[in-house]
C-alpha cells in the first residue's frame, strides 16, 4: 500500500510540475501613468540654449530578433526611421529646452547637439529605441535604450488625439537629455559648443582660414585653438550663410511634416491591428509553449507511472497522465497554428502599410536629395566666391 | 613667219602675265576691283575656308568699300549689315582695327574663321598702335583665344574710351557690354572659367556679365573692389537662393497643411512652422498641452498645463484644418468651464458639427 501511495505522490507530484509549467508565463506590466515632458524652469539666456539636431533614424533592420523577422516589415521599419525622430524632434522643441531642434536630412550641417537613434523594436505593442546623444566637440553624452510596452488605452481615441502612443518614450528622452544637460554641461561648455559649431560650420565653406582655429585631442574631441575676431568679414558672411542652411533645414522640416502627417492616419491603423495581432500571437505562441512542456512532462510521468507501477491503479493513471499530456501537446500544435494566422495576418497588414508607405517614403526621399543638392551647388558657389575673398583679402594685406 | 607669229604670241603671253599679275598686285590694295573667287586666296594665302563669311573680314577691315563685296556675296552682305551699327562705337578709335574687331565679337558662328581673321587682326594691330599706340596687348591676345578675341576687342574699344576719360572705367565697359552681349554671353565662359566659374544659379547672364567685367578690370581693379564685386556676388547669391527657399517653404507648407491638420503629440508644435529663430521658446510661453514645467529638484503640480478632454461628441479631429484645430487645443487647454464650453461650440460651428446633429 505503501509502495502505491508513494507511486501515485510522485505521479500527482509530476503532473502538478507539468501544468505549473504550462501554466507558468511571463507578464508585461504595462503603465498608463503619462510621464510628463519637463521644461527646464530655469530661465535660460537665448544665447545658451543649445541646437538639436535629429538624424534619421537607423531602422535597425540588421538587428532584428530571428524570432521576430517574420513579422517584422523591412519598409515600415524604414518609414518609422523618419517618424519617429520626428516625433521626438517636436517633443524636444515643445520642451522649451533647447534653441532649435531639427530633424537633419543629413550629417553636414553641425548642430550643437546631435540624437542619432536605432530602432530596435516597434509593433504596436513594444517600441524600443537605442538613443546616442553627443555634442559638437565630438565627446559622446550617453547611449541608452528606451522600451515603452503600450496598454490597448494608448489607442482610444480620447488619448490618441491628444498623443502619439508612445509619447512617453519620446518624454522620457527629452527628459534624459535635459537631466544630462544640467548635470553635466556648464554654461562655459555650452559656450564652448556653440562656438565650435559655428566654426565647424565655418570650416566647411571656408577651410583654408578656420581650420586653423579648432584642433583634437587624444580622444578625437574637437577644442578650440583660437578664435576668429567678431567682426571677422569671413566669419560675419559665414553667419549669413549659415542663417540660409537653417532656412534650408526648415524646409526640409516641412517635408517631414507633410510625410509624418501622411503617414500617421494608416501607421495608426496598422499599429492598433498589430497590437491586437501582436498580443494575440504572443499569447497564443506562449500559450502553446506552455501546452508542449506540460503536455510532455505529463506524457513522461504518465510512461513513468505506466511502465514503472507495480499494481493496476497506478498503470492506469500512468495511462490517463500520458493521454493528458499527449492532449496537452496536441493542444499546444493548435495554438501554435492559430500563432501562424495571426502571424500571416501581421504580415498581411505589414504588405498593406508598406504599400501605403513606401511611395511616401520614397516621396520623401527624392524631395530632400533634389532640394539638398540644389542647396549643395549653391553653397559650392559660396564656397567658391568666399576663396577669392580670401585670396584677395590676404593679397591685400 | 612662223618665229614672227611666236613671238608675238610670246610678247602676248608675257603681257597678258605680266597684266594678271598687276591686276592681282591691284586687287590686294583694292578689293572692289577683285572678282569675288580668286580675291581670298590672294589676300590670305593661309585660308582654307576662303568660300565662308570669312572672305569679308579682310575687305572689310582694310577699306570701308566692303559694300561692294556685299553686292557679290549674300553672306558677307548680312555680316556687314550686322557691323553697319557697329561703326558709331568704333569712331572713337581707328576705324579699321574696331570694324575687325566688331566682326569677331557679332559672330560667334565666325570663329572657325579666326584662322584666317586673326593674322588680319594682328596686320591691323599695328596701325591701330600707330593710331591710339597703347593697344599693343590687346593685339597679342588675339591668337590664344578665339573666344577672347570678341571679348579683348570689346575690351579695346572701351578701353581706347577709358583712355579718354579713365574715371568712368567701369560704368562705360558696362555698356560696351551690354552693346556686344551677344559674343560676350560666349566669351564670358571662357574668361569665367579660367576664373572661379560662374558663381549664380539662376542669374546667368548678369553672373556672366559680372564675370566679364571682373575678368577685363582685374589688372585694374584694388583688392577692395575686388572684394566688393565678390560680395556683391555674394548677395545675389543669397537672394536667389533666399526666393528659391522660401517659395519651396510656402509649397513644402501648403502640402502639409493640405495633408491633414493633426498633429500626433498635441500638434501644436508643426514642422518647421517658423524660421530659424528658437521657435521653442514662443512655443513654451504658450504652454503647449503635453509638457509641464517643473522646477529642477522636485515636480510642481502639473495642473498648469492640464488638458481637458474633449465633450463626447467631438469627433478625433485628425481631419482638422488649421482654424479648427487652433480652437480644439484652445479649447482643450482652457481651465475655465464656461469659456471652454463656448470654445467647444465655437469649433461645433466651425466645423459644422452642430449642423449636423
Amino acid at each position: 500500500m505503501k509502495a502505491i501511495r508513494q507511486i501515485l505522490k510522485n505521479l500527482t507530484g509530476l503532473i502538478l510540475i507539468a501544468f505549473f509549467a504550462s501554466a507558468c508565463s511571463t507578464h508585461t506590466v504595462k503603465s498608463t501613468v503619462y510621464t510628463p515632458v519637463i521644461s527646464d524652469s530655469r530661465n535660460v539666456p537665448e544665447d545658451l540654449l543649445l541646437d538639436v539636431g535629429i538624424a534619421i533614424f537607423d531602422p535597425g533592420i540588421d538587428e532584428i530578433e530571428r524570432s521576430e523577422e517574420e513579422t517584422t516589415n523591412h519598409d515600415i521599419r524604414v518609414a518609422e526611421s523618419r517618424y519617429a525622430p520626428y516625433l521626438l524632434s517636436e517633443t524636444l522643441q515643445r520642451s522649451g529646452n533647447w534653441g532649435i531642434v531639427r530633424l537633419m536630412p543629413s550629417s553636414a550641417s553641425p548642430m550643437d547637439v546631435l540624437v542619432s537613434g536605432t530602432v530596435l523594436q516597434s509593433d504596436g505593442e513594444t517600441m524600443s529605441l537605442r538613443i546616442s546623444v553627443s555634442d559638437s566637440t565630438g565627446r559622446g553624452w550617453y547611449t541608452k535604450v528606451y522600451d515603452q510596452a503600450i496598454s490597448q488605452f494608448s489607442y482610444d481615441p480620447s488619448q490618441r488625439q491628444q498623443y502619439d502612443p508612445f509619447q512617453i518614450l519620446y518624454n522620457n528622452i527629452a527628459n534624459d537629455l535635459l537631466a544630462f544637460r544640467n548635470t553635466n554641461i556648464s554654461d562655459q561648455q555650452i559656450v564652448e559648443i556653440r562656438t565650435i559649431s559655428e566654426v565647424l560650420f565655418a570650416q566647411r565653406f571656408s577651410p583654408e582660414i578656420f581650420d586653423a582655429y579648432l584642433t583634437e585631442d587624444r580622444r578625437g574631441n574637437i577644442q578650440i585653438v583660437s578664435l576668429p575676431a567678431e567682426n571677422d568679414p569671413v566669419l560675419v558672411r559665414v553667419r549669413d550663410i549659415r542663417e540660409r542652411d537653417f532656412m534650408f533645414i526648415d524646409t526640409v522640416q516641412d517635408y517631414y511634416a507633410t510625410y509624418v502627417r501622411q503617414m500617421r492616419l494608416p501607421y495608426d491603423s496598422w499599429r492598433e491591428q498589430s497590437y491586437h495581432e501582436t498580443m494575440e500571437l504572443r499569447e497564443l505562441r506562449e500559450s502553446a509553449r506552455r501546452r508542449f512542456i506540460g503536455g510532455a512532462a505529463a506524457v513522461i510521468a504518465g510512461v513513468a507511472a505506466a511502465t514503472n507501477g507495480g499494481n493496476y491503479a497506478s498503470q492506469v493513471g500512468g495511462i490517463s497522465a500520458a493521454s493528458a499530456g499527449a492532449y496537452l501537446i496536441k493542444s499546444g500544435f493548435d495554438k501554435r497554428a492559430e500563432a501562424q494566422m495571426h502571424m500571416e495576418a501581421l504580415e498581411e497588414l505589414g504588405k498593406s502599410l508598406e504599400d501605403e508607405l513606401a511611395p511616401q517614403v520614397i516621396n520623401l526621399e527624392d524631395r530632400t536629395i533634389t532640394l539638398t543638392g540644389s542647396v549643395e551647388e549653391q553653397y559650392g558657389q559660396w564656397r567658391e566666391i568666399l576663396a577669392d575673398l580670401y585670396a584677395t583679402e590676404v593679397g591685400e594685406l | 613667219m612662223k618665229k614672227p607669229s611666236l613671238t608675238i604670241f610670246k610678247l602676248f603671253v608675257l603681257s597678258s602675265i605680266s597684266l594678271s599679275v598687276l591686276a592681282c598686285q591691284s586687287a590686294s590694295q583694292s578689293s572692289s576691283s577683285m572678282p569675288t573667287p580668286p580675291m581670298p586666296s590672294s589676300s590670305s594665302t593661309s585660308s582654307t575656308n576662303s568660300a565662308s563669311p570669312s572672305a569679308t573680314r579682310p575687305t572689310s577691315s582694310q577699306s570701308s568699300s566692303s559694300q561692294s563685296s556685299s553686292s557679290q556675296s549674300s553672306s558677307s552682305s548680312s555680316s556687314s549689315s550686322r557691323s553697319s551699327s557697329s561703326p558709331s562705337v568704333s569712331q572713337s578709335s581707328s576705324a579699321s582695327r574696331t570694324d575687325s574687331t566688331s566682326q569677331a565679337s557679332q559672330s560667334e558662328n565666325q570663329s572657325s574663321t579666326s584662322a584666317s581673321a586673326f593674322p588680319t587682326g594682328r596686320e591691323d594691330s599695328p596701325g591701330a598702335q600707330s593710331q591710339s599706340g597703347q593697344q599693343a596687348t590687346a593685339g597679342v591676345s588675339f591668337p590664344s583665344n578665339s573666344n577672347a578675341t570678341g571679348q579683348e576687342a570689346g575690351s579695346q574699344t572701351r578701353s581706347s574710351g577709358e583712355q579718354d576719360d579713365s574715371n568712368t572705367g567701369r560704368d562705360t565697359s558696362t555698356g560696351d557690354l551690354s552693346q556686344n552681349s551677344g559674343g560676350n554671353t560666349s566669351s564670358g565662359g571662357g574668361i569665367s572659367s579660367s576664373q572661379s566659374g560662374d558663381y549664380s544659379l539662376d542669374t546667368l547672364p548678369d553672373g556672366v556679365l559680372s564675370g566679364n567685367n571682373n575678368s577685363q578690370t582685374a589688372g585694374a581693379m584694388t583688392a577692395a573692389e575686388r572684394a566688393a564685386v565678390l560680395d556683391e556676388r555674394l548677395r545675389r547669391g543669397y537672394e536667389t537662393f533666399d526666393g528659391f527657399i522660401l517659395s519651396e517653404r510656402e509649397r513644402a507648407q501648403n502640402e502639409s497643411n493640405a495633408a491633414g491638420s493633426a498633429q500626433p503629440g498635441g500638434g501644436a508644435a508643426g514642422g518647421g512652422g517658423g524660421q530659424n529663430l528658437p521657435q521653442t521658446l514662443e512655443e513654451a510661453s504658450s504652454q503647449p498641452s503635453g509638457a509641464i514645467v517643473a522646477a529642477q529638484s522636485a515636480s510642481t503640480p502639473p495642473e498648469q498645463n492640464q488638458t481637458f478632454a474633449p465633450p463626447e461628441d467631438i469627433p478625433s479631429g485628425r481631419d482638422d484644418d488649421v482654424v479648427a484645430r487652433q480652437l480644439r487645443e484652445a479649447a482643450m487647454s482652457e481651465p475655465d468651464t464656461e469659456l471652454r464650453e463656448a470654445l467647444w461650440d465655437e469649433y461645433r460651428n466651425y466645423t459644422g458639427i452642430g449642423e449636423e446633429q
